[in-house]
């Protein structure tokens, strides 16, 4: 059955695609690892980047945190590489490297001279196989990732959000705790939990390679081939469709103390999923409502009436499973504040009711159209975008269909998401105040 | 959304992307310098593979010619560009930048103000409009200014402040001293007296077309451009001149000086070590800007790598900035103040001793050359041709071949003068509680009152 698996999986699959202003290619490898590779001018340059698709929603209860803990212990040394890979890579003359941790996803990349992909794919499919982890290394790290804990403990916006992140999720939700972890499980993860998580996840089929740059397409797809076709270990892939409803959870505290001399209204609201038809038109109204510089409430409460210093959003856009837009109005301190909530909520309810119009969904659309252009300069750019379309879409192209999607979207598509995710019973909200 | 949460775990390499974001080039640059009959001098720059254009305006002041009282005078006016000017309102200007995908930013450091923004090609009649206009022409309404004064005097309470915000004021304080104007801070009694007319008599004075260089990068049709500037700044006059040339004494250091600062309920305790540096003119600049890197790789493999004291610490130089300084600054849990400082002192000493051998410069050297190499963006190679920082064009395109004839012998001289482990000023920000047995093992301590930044001469 494993070796069928494996043979349906591993038909290589060659597809040409357009992103971008830049051609497209891809592979899939026998073992499920999908390489995607964009040729484009970048002075001799290449970025590189493998998606794994873990991140902290992966994690059970007594080991929050490891996703992230796991990403620094991938820099702690391999069978090929032993010692600090850090060492080892800045040595290999590799230009920029790095990693992060979400709640969905961990990607490692490399930016570097395009003579340098063989070293590039030696250490990430090593690391990928033959990872070495030991509870001398693992109490060592856990160090460093209790002081990168315990920094955002000592910056008052961040320890907020810890607090708050608390009284956000039902029990049982995906994102219900923060990528960062609860301190107290990483100071006793084992190597064994390490182990098995790193067996569990970091599998080819778990992954996609990303590769953008002055680059031959069938050159990587070789190399790639050369350097993680033998890798064989499998993750057998599921997403979870027991996800506790957004809609008529309660979050767990409506005050909440500061230590800094700010007044916040955090307004919370339920988001779809990536793969929800609602997802598009949610993003675009967030922004014209509440983020972009001249939203609405923006232009408002900021610009005219001065009632607010500004409109902020920790959250992120896209999110494989259904989760919560927070909207953070940071204010002076002042009795009258409350004026501000009740007008949020006028310029909400106008929305359900009317729409939002349509010279700003055109200024929107535009204000997109530029930046995407503009964004096209760098290959970490375009491999990002690419591997956000395959991520959570499983096609690279999807891409370069985003604009002309958003085209489509219409103030009435606005006014019945706002319907729907806006309205008084999904708004929930805490009032943050100086504690002192 | 305007920002997405992730936990980095690899901050080493921030130096490198420092370097990335400040300079690089290739030496086949193809530029023009054009002057405006006002003295306005405007660098052309063909670069990059998209149909776009970036702009930065350098203007000659910064917290240096700040004087007492005045203190955070460059920035706010700086900012306060951006709220409206004779031609458009700041919701207008607004609107008009989100049309075409763009923001405009405008700050001030210690030596200068810089105001940026980039457009699509198709876009760049309107945008020149709205960035002239901009800075041209600006308002300063009362009511927003008032906003402004108001924020910042919201985000600036020492009692309140982040202990690396604390440590980073202090810090200017103790390496500069009151007498300087870069160890004078900007507090909030102070901003707060300030009203829009001192921002416009500010802006009058500084923001002259001879105290002023403009550098442009992008697939660039210059002929337009120089059309759309002469349109857009070719009628700029001021009464004022070049006339921001100011020098100061360079900070000195005497020993191992030590300095903290409180912070209740504070649970790490942030470290800052300033050390003399070279300035924009010594000869050994470059080789000292080669040791970099390597320090800090040694800093991170000593510290977090086999000690795990930390997530992160950083050697920090900013060559533009021309200070005469370096700082290296990390984070730790309060416990353990002293071992991580022994365990700085140690790397100091052991890289003062060492050196760095032939085989780390070559890849130091390598390193360097792709970072500079490598850059895409318009918008980071303008930073690179900072005209008030390297006026000579021609000496700055050379960077590549100067990168080649530094020796080993000429770092590890440059690494004798700069790193000598005897020497440095040390800011400490933490809990006054739990570090005060570690406080009394500090010789020559001195402890500053939270409100101790609260003066101007």
């Amino acid at each position: 059955m494993k070796k069928f698996l494996l043979f349906i999986i591993g038909i290589m699959s060659a597809m040409v695609g357009s992103s971008q202003d830049y051609p497209i290619k891809i592979k899939t490898l026998k073992n499920g690892l999908k390489v995607i590779v964009c040729e484009m001018p970048t002075h001799g340059f290449v970025q590189s980047e493998l998606w794994y698709r873990v991140g902290s929603k992966d994690e059970t209860v007594g080991t929050r945190g490891i996703a992230h803990m796991f990403e620094h212990m991938m820099f702690r040394g391999s069978k090929k590489f032993p010692g600090s890979l850090i060492k080892k890579i800045e040595q290999s003359g590799i230009t920029q490297f790095n990693a992060y941790t979400s709640f969905d996803r961990t990607v490692y990349y490399e930016y570097a001279p395009v003579n340098y992909i063989d070293s590039i794919f030696d250490i990430e499919s090593d690391r990928m196989a033959n990872l070495i982890v030991t509870q001398e290394v693992l109490n060592t790290e856990r160090e460093v990732v209790a002081e990168e804990f315990s920094n955002g403990e000592n910056n008052w916006y961040q320890k907020l959000n810890y607090a708050r992140y608390k009284t956000l999720y039902p029990s049982g939700h995906p994102y219900e705790t923060d990528v960062i972890g609860l301190y107290t499980d990483i100071e006793a993860f084992t190597a064994e939990e390490c182990i098995d998580f790193y067996n569990k996840y970091y599998s080819p089929n778990n992954a996609f390679l990303v590769v953008a740059g002055d680059i031959k397409s069938d050159e990587i797809f070789s190399k790639a081939d050369q350097y993680f076709g033998s890798i064989t270990k499998q993750l057998t892939l599921s997403k979870r469709t027991d996800v506790p409803d957004l809609f008529t959870s309660k979050i767990k505290q409506t005050d909440m103390p500061i230590d800094y001399p700010v007044q916040i209204y955090s307004f919370i609201f339920p988001a779809p999923a990536i793969d929800d038809k609602d997802s598009k038109a949610y993003k675009m109204l967030m922004n014209l409502l509440f983020l972009d510089q001249n939203s609405i409430i923006t232009e408002r409460i900021v610009n005219k009436e001065k009632l607010a210093y500004t409109l902020y959003s920790f959250t992120e856009p896209e999110m494989v499973y259904s989760s919560y837009s927070l909207i953070d109005v940071i204010m002076s301190p002042m009795p009258g504040n409350v004026k501000v909530k009740k007008e949020i909520r006028e310029e909400v309810a106008k929305v359900i009711a009317s729409g939002i119009p349509q010279d700003r969904i055109d200024k929107y659309v535009k204000s997109f159209e530029a930046r995407y252009i503009m964004g096209s300069y760098e290959p970490s750019s375009i491999a990002y975008r690419l591997g956000i379309a395959e991520f959570f879409f499983n096609n690279p192209d999807a891409a370069s269909k985003e604009l002309s999607e958003i085209k489509k979207i219409t103030s009435d598509d606005l006014k019945r998401v706002a319907a729907k995710y806006l309205t008084e019973e999904a708004m929930q909200f805490i009032n943050i105040k100086p504690s002192f | 959304m305007k920002n997405i949460q992730f936990y980095r775990s690899i901050l080493f390499t921030t130096l490198l992307l420092i370097l990335i974001t400040v300079s690089g080039f290739s030496q086949s640059l193809n530029y023009e310098v054009y002057k405006l009959k006002n003295g306005l001098q405007i660098l052309f720059i063909d670069y990059g593979t998209v149909e776009a254009t970036a702009i930065r305006m350098y203007v000659n002041v910064g917290q240096k010619n700040e004087t007492p009282g005045f203190q955070g005078i460059s920035d706010l006016t700086a900012q306060a560009l951006l709220y409206g000017n004779v031609k458009y309102g700041k919701i207008k200007q607004q609107d008009l930048l989100y049309s075409m995908g763009t923001t405009m930013s405008a700050n001030a450091n210690e030596k200068y103000t810089t105001v940026s923004c980039s457009f699509l090609n198709r876009d760049i009649d309107a945008g020149l409009d709205v960035f002239a206009a901009a800075v041209r022409q600006p308002l300063f309404p009362a009511e927003e200014v008032k906003q402004q004064i108001s924020e910042f005097m919201q985000y600036n309470n020492p009692k309140k402040m982040d202990i690396s915000e604390l440590a980073q004021r202090f810090s200017n304080l103790f390496v500069f001293g009151i007498n300087n104007p870069l160890g004078r801070n900007t507090y909030s009694a102070q901003v707060g007296k300030f009203v829009a007319n001192d921002y416009k008599e500010f802006y009058n004075f500084n923001y002259t077309p001879k105290n002023t260089k403009i550098v442009v990068a992008g697939k660039l049709d210059k002929e337009k451009l120089k059309a759309l500037f002469e349109k857009q700044f070719g009628n700029w006059e001021s009464a004022s001149g070049e006339i921001n040339q100011v020098s100061f004494e360079q900070p000195v250091f005497k020993g191992k000086e030590y300095a903290f600062v409180n912070r209740d309920n504070a649970t790490q305790v942030y470290l800052l070590w300033a050390k003399k540096a070279p300035t924009i003119s010594d000869k050994d600049l470059l080789a000292f800007k080669m040791s970099i890197s390597l320090f800090n790789r040694r800093l991170f493999e000593e510290v977090r790598e086999k000690l795990g004291k930390t997530y992160g610490i950083y050697m920090s130089f900013n060559e533009s900035q021309n200070n005469g300084i370096y700082t290296v600054s990390t984070q730790t849990r309060s416990k353990e103040m002293v071992s991580t400082m022994q365990a700085f002192d140690k790397t100091l000493e052991n890289f003062y001793n060492t050196g760095i051998t032939e085989n780390e410069l070559s890849r130091t050297k390598v390193k360097m050359k792709n970072s500079y190499i490598s850059i895409n963006e318009p918008s980071s190679i303008i930073g690179y041709f900072n005209p008030l920082i390297y006026p000579d064009i021609k000496k700055r395109l050379n960077f590549l071949n100067d990168i080649d004839v530094i020796t080993v012998e000429t770092v590890n001289k440059a690494i004798k003068k700069y790193y000598n482990p005897e020497s440095y000023k040390l800011v400490i920000a933490g809990n006054n509680t739990e570090l005060s047995d570690q406080l009394t093992k500090l010789k020559g301590l001195q402890k500053f009152e939270n409100n101790a930044i609260e003066v101007n001469q």
